[in-house]
């Protein structure tokens, strides 16, 4: 895809081995490239185990590719990146902070003030609808909420880009497709470049300006497909459904390769 | 006061124990408030025992906690310790009292030495089996919100790994106490602390006031326990609980 706008994350030919504790080799990802534009919402989407979470990992910083690169706003990620908004599958709360101290985290450790960061956090309570529930911890919030608080908690330190892997994976199907619809809102209002992996191809058509189709193991970018569909998406809809077919006819056959080896 | 079983009658038996039992409460009762034969009130020796203990523990989470941290959180320290902590570990507290008192002497930092033995393993083990059971998710997130090396310490890891900390610290507290008991009986000191007076009851045949004596080590242990239980409901009011 060209001549989207500026970009804003540039993966380039990312590869990453694991090794095991016995010495046996996983090839997460091989020659990995993609590009995210500024305000772009990208999913990638991929059979479990193709390598998405190493993926978001090294965008992130968090582990280093063998080869290949990331660059962010044209910079080259070396070491992990301060300011991103990583929103990972589950128990990423802090159980011992309040919904306000959990928010507040990434503003408390860059140093904002007292005053400014009770500004900040208040706003974004009222944006995500947590209202009544400031002073309460995780373990009294329902799996919906406490994604919220997280949601809340990575646009606190107002990011270069979210990073969300699998965010709504341990979600119920209701809570699932209410809770897309509230990041489609949010990310409405704050147009966030956004990195949302997923194996819900669904969850990712309905929110995706683009969607990245990595295979099983290792992860190769299989396809690209830009979703043009108005928003918000209805899902029953016959274009939203051929997308779905599309895609799932692709995926299926990863899947059978994944459990063919 | 002697156990009299002369007369081998089941009656006879229960009465003497119940009997023994009311003497038992009488006495403990009066350790407390007349002292026993040398004027030394039961509480002071406990408060005595408690000193040397509380100097102890103190010391032994001082030292525990940052050195747990340090080995959980790193590998090769973990296993270039890990023989040491384990082959110091397995000797028994009771086999350094005599250690104790030649470095030591009889004063107040043998009994304390003893107890930071006591109360130092099981505290060091549960920081650094919390550290390596700590999830990833948290530490990503604080790494990528921005947290520097310090805040991961003192605002995930350690706040994180609290219940396993305090878990250790009852566990700890415990142990530490058993070994002021027995320090106090090895290496006679000043003449106060409960070891001390539950042996001396032995010595002098005062076997219900020697028993009074084991009770009050009982029930101490208990509200120290009670404390720390207190305390841990006070500080992990977050933590999900499973049990009922």
């Amino acid at each position: 895809m060209e001549n989207e706008g500026i970009v804003k994350i540039e993966v380039v030919n990312v590869s990453k081995t694991f090794t095991g504790e016995y010495g046996q080799k996983v090839e997460a990802l091989r020659d990995v490239s993609f590009k995210v534009y500024e305000g772009e919402f990208l999913t990638v989407v991929g059979p479990s185990g193709c390598g998405k979470t190493t993926l978001l990992r090294i965008i992130a910083g968090l582990e280093k590719p063998d080869k290949g690169y990331v660059k962010i706003d044209g910079k080259k990620v070396e070491s992990p990146v301060n300011g991103l908004g990583y929103i990972p599958q589950d128990f990423s709360l802090f159980p011992w902070r309040t919904v306000i101290g959990n928010i507040e985290f990434g503003l408390e450790v860059n140093g904002v003030s007292r005053d400014e960061r009770k500004k900040i956090v208040k706003e974004l309570i009222g944006l995500v609808g947590l209202e009544g529930f400031e002073n309460s911890f995780p373990k009294e919030l329902s799996g919906g909420m406490k994604q919220k608080v997280a949601i809340a908690r990575a646009l606190a330190i107002d990011p270069i880009v979210l990073l969300l892997d699998e965010p709504f994976a341990n979600l119920d199907a209701q809570t699932r497709s209410y809770m897309q619809r509230e990041l489609e809102r949010i990310w409405h209002e704050h147009k966030k470049t956004v990195i949302f992996v997923t194996h819900h191809i669904e969850e990712a058509i309905y929110l995706a300006d683009r969607i990245i189709l990595l295979s099983s193991r290792p992860g190769k970018v299989k396809m690209e497909l830009k979703i043009d569909l108005p928003r918000p998406r209805i899902i029953t809809s016959p274009e939203f459904v051929s997308i779905r077919a599309k895609l799932l006819k692709e995926m299926e056959e990863e899947f059978v390769k994944t459990f063919n080896v | 006061m002697q156990l009299n079983i002369s007369m081998f009658n089941l009656w006879d038996l229960i009465i003497q124990f119940f009997l023994q039992i009311v003497f038992l409460i009488v006495i403990f009762c009066n350790l407390i408030i007349r002292g026993d034969i040398f004027g030394v009130n039961l509480l002071e020796h406990a408060a005595a025992s408690l000193i040397r203990v509380g100097v102890g523990f103190a010391i032994a989470i001082i030292t525990a906690i940052p050195l747990g941290l340090l080995i959980g959180w790193n590998k090769k320290l973990s296993s270039i310790t890990h023989p040491f902590i384990e082959m110091v570990r397995h000797i028994p507290p009771i086999a350094w009292i005599p250690f104790s008192i030649v470095f030591f002497g009889l004063g107040l930092f043998s009994s304390a030495f003893i107890v930071w033995l006591g109360a130092f393993f099981p505290i060091l083990l549960s920081t650094a089996s919390g550290v390596k059971n700590l999830g990833r998710a948290q530490v990503d997130v604080a790494i990528t919100l921005g947290a520097k090396e310090r805040d991961l310490i003192f605002k995930v890891v350690f706040p994180a790994i609290l219940p396993e900390i305090i878990t250790g610290m009852r566990v700890g507290l415990g142990v530490g106490w058993m070994c002021v008991i027995a320090s106090e009986m090895i290496g006679l000191r000043k003449p106060v602390g409960l070891g001390f007076f539950v042996l001396e009851m032995q010595y002098l045949g005062r076997y219900l006031e020697m028993i009074a004596g084991m009770i009050m080590i009982g029930l101490v242990g208990l509200f120290l326990d009670y404390g720390l239980r207190f305390l841990e409901n006070r500080i992990l009011r977050w933590r999900e609980e499973v049990g009922k």
